[in-house]
């Protein structure tokens, strides 16, 4: 056992292979440090120790054995609680949810991770129903940013989010509707990937908003995240939204290198809004040199009606989450947290024809960024506004109807890695999102993975030594 | 074609009354007064997509993100 522990899937994989480490020690260790930090972080809600034991020591026998699935053997991961998992309740962080929902099965995303190997240690926390803001009162824990645990760690992945940046696990699984990994990957200072609309299919998963919810790999690099994605994407005909498109070897599609390619700086509306943090700007734009230094060619592009596809994303969601709802908001109202009745209900302010016609946006807005997409390969705008809130003053208003840089591209159905860029004055991170066409994630994991070959900012770890016992 | 629109504030409390009333859902007095208050938000943001060039857009009903 090394003294110190590998920080990425990729030196956990290499370092299982060189026999320096067990996948059971790895393992061991991890829950360990669950044991000692969750009450602090709030990442986890439920812990599947013996099964993580047990699937430990049967990738460590298959090793012995000569047999071996592929990186994710012996790997440890996280789940996010509204995935169904055979070993574990899913609870969507809610006194809602019936508690046999997901009926012991695992999700087909839950599956493939566990038929390639890795360790699942449990489900993390999410924003009650993947939407609103933790509410102490309904008996869940509240996840924390391990930067400043005074600060939010965003959601609706949020455990998934903290587990990975607190070295709880190597990586995890979040979901997307509206930002919901690339939030968590951003504040907490990892890479999280929202995939193309139907490259892993959301089987299992507690529906949110179904024409913009997809699951996505959230990890500490890019390569990691490319790694988990393969094992992750592919048919299945439980999702009807699911894509018959191919899989390629994403790990083995990032060139480490930008020459040539490229990039469309979003300006208007991405970097132009008054509510644009001054250091997250500068974050994202000294990244894009770092790329254009490297080869990139960088131009500034227009999206068209990026304003109105954020508000039309919102229409969407919580029109989408409103039907799934309306039952339970009508008998169960204070069964929900405080601040996620609010949203769901809002479904039922917007009328049948608002819903339309944000449909008839849809269309006009993936025209108009796949014409963007003709002229660069990919387009690059700041993750999050601003770095993360203060828990004391979230404002689930304020950021409904402010700006946002990634419910678009739920909208739009494609592919944005959120990577981290570096940190704000107050130690809080940074993050820079690269968005891709249909099916292009390997071209977005390219570009990020090429940055994390340049810097450094997605190795950075919290200041949690003393809370998980490192 | 309309263009976005504005909510008086009486209209936003007969509004939200109407639209709660008609989703059979009671909620407590401060939730109705910030609903009331975050309502001609809303419906601006709604009422911000009737864009004139979208006449003759079909909706992305069926929704193909690589069409």
């Amino acid at each position: 056992m090394p003294e110190a522990l590998p920080l990425t899937i990729k030196d956990a994989a290499a370092a299982l292979r060189a026999g320096t480490v067990t996948s059971a020690e790895l393992t061991r260790v991890l829950l360990d440090k669950i044991g000692k930090a969750n009450e602090a972080l709030g990442a986890f809600v439920t812990v599947t120790e013996e099964g993580a034991m047990a699937a430990a020591e049967a990738a460590d026998a298959n090793f012995a054995a000569g047999v071996d699935v592929g990186p994710l053997q012996g790997i440890p991961l996280a789940v996010k609680d509204i995935i169904s998992t055979k070993d574990a309740p899913t609870t969507a962080n809610s006194r809602v949810l019936p508690a046999d929902w997901g009926k012991g099965v695992d999700a087909p995303v839950v599956a493939r991770l566990r038929e390639a190997g890795s360790v699942i240690l449990g489900k993390t926390t999410t924003s009650e129903f993947a939407c609103g803001a933790p509410d102490p009162d309904k008996g869940f824990l509240i996840p924390r940013n391990p930067w400043n645990t005074e600060h939010t760690a965003a959601g609706s992945s949020s455990g998934t989010g903290v587990a990975v940046a607190a070295g709880l696990a190597f990586g995890g699984l979040g979901t997307d509707t509206g930002g919901s990994v690339r939030g968590p990957a951003s504040v907490n200072g990892h890479t999280g990937l929202k995939v193309t609309f139907g490259r892993v299919p959301k089987a299992g998963v507690v529906p949110l908003g179904y024409t913009l919810d997809s699951i996505g790999p959230m990890a500490r690099s890019a390569y990691d995240c490319a790694v988990m994605l393969e094992v992750m994407a592919g048919y299945h005909p439980d999702d009807r939204f699911a894509a018959q498109a191919e899989v390629p070897a994403y790990s083995s599609l990032l060139t480490g290198s930008v020459a040539g390619l490229k990039i469309g700086v979003a300006t208007p509306y991405f970097f132009d809004t008054p509510e644009l943090d001054d250091e997250v700007r500068a974050a994202v734009l000294a990244a894009v040199d770092v790329l254009k230094g490297a080869g990139a060619v960088v131009s500034e592009v227009t999206v068209p009606y990026a304003k109105e596809a954020k508000e039309a994303n919102h229409i969407t969601l919580v029109s989408e989450a409103y039907a799934y709802h309306r039952q339970n908001l009508i008998d169960k109202w204070e069964d929900y947290g405080r601040f996620t009745r609010p949203t769901l209900v809002k479904g039922a302010f917007f009328t049948s024809g608002d819903y339309a016609q944000a449909q008839r946006l849809r269309t006009v807005f993936r025209a108009g960024v796949k014409e963007v997409l003709r002229q660069v390969d990919v387009i690059v705008t700041p993750s999050m506004v601003r770095p993360a809130e203060r828990i004391d003053e979230l404002d689930m208003q304020k950021r409904m109807l402010g700006a946002g840089f990634t419910g678009q591209w739920n909208f739009a159905g494609l592919p944005a890695a959120a990577i981290p860029v570096g940190f704000s004055t107050f130690g809080l991170p940074l993050s820079m999102q690269i968005v891709g066409g249909p099916f292009a994630e390997a071209t977005v994991l390219s570009v990020a993975d090429t940055y994390q070959q340049l810097t450094d900012w997605h190795l950075q770890v919290p200041p949690v030594a003393e809370l998980v016992g490192a | 074609m309309g263009t976005a629109g504005t909510t008086s504030a009486t209209g936003a409390i007969e509004t939200v009354r109407a639209l709660l009333s008609a989703a059979n859902i009671t909620v407590s007095e401060s939730e109705f007064a910030d609903f009331v208050q975050v309502y001609p938000a809303l419906r601006a943001q709604a009422d911000g997509l009737y864009l004139p060039e979208l006449e003759f857009i079909d909706p992305a009903i069926d929704f193909d993100p690589a069409a």
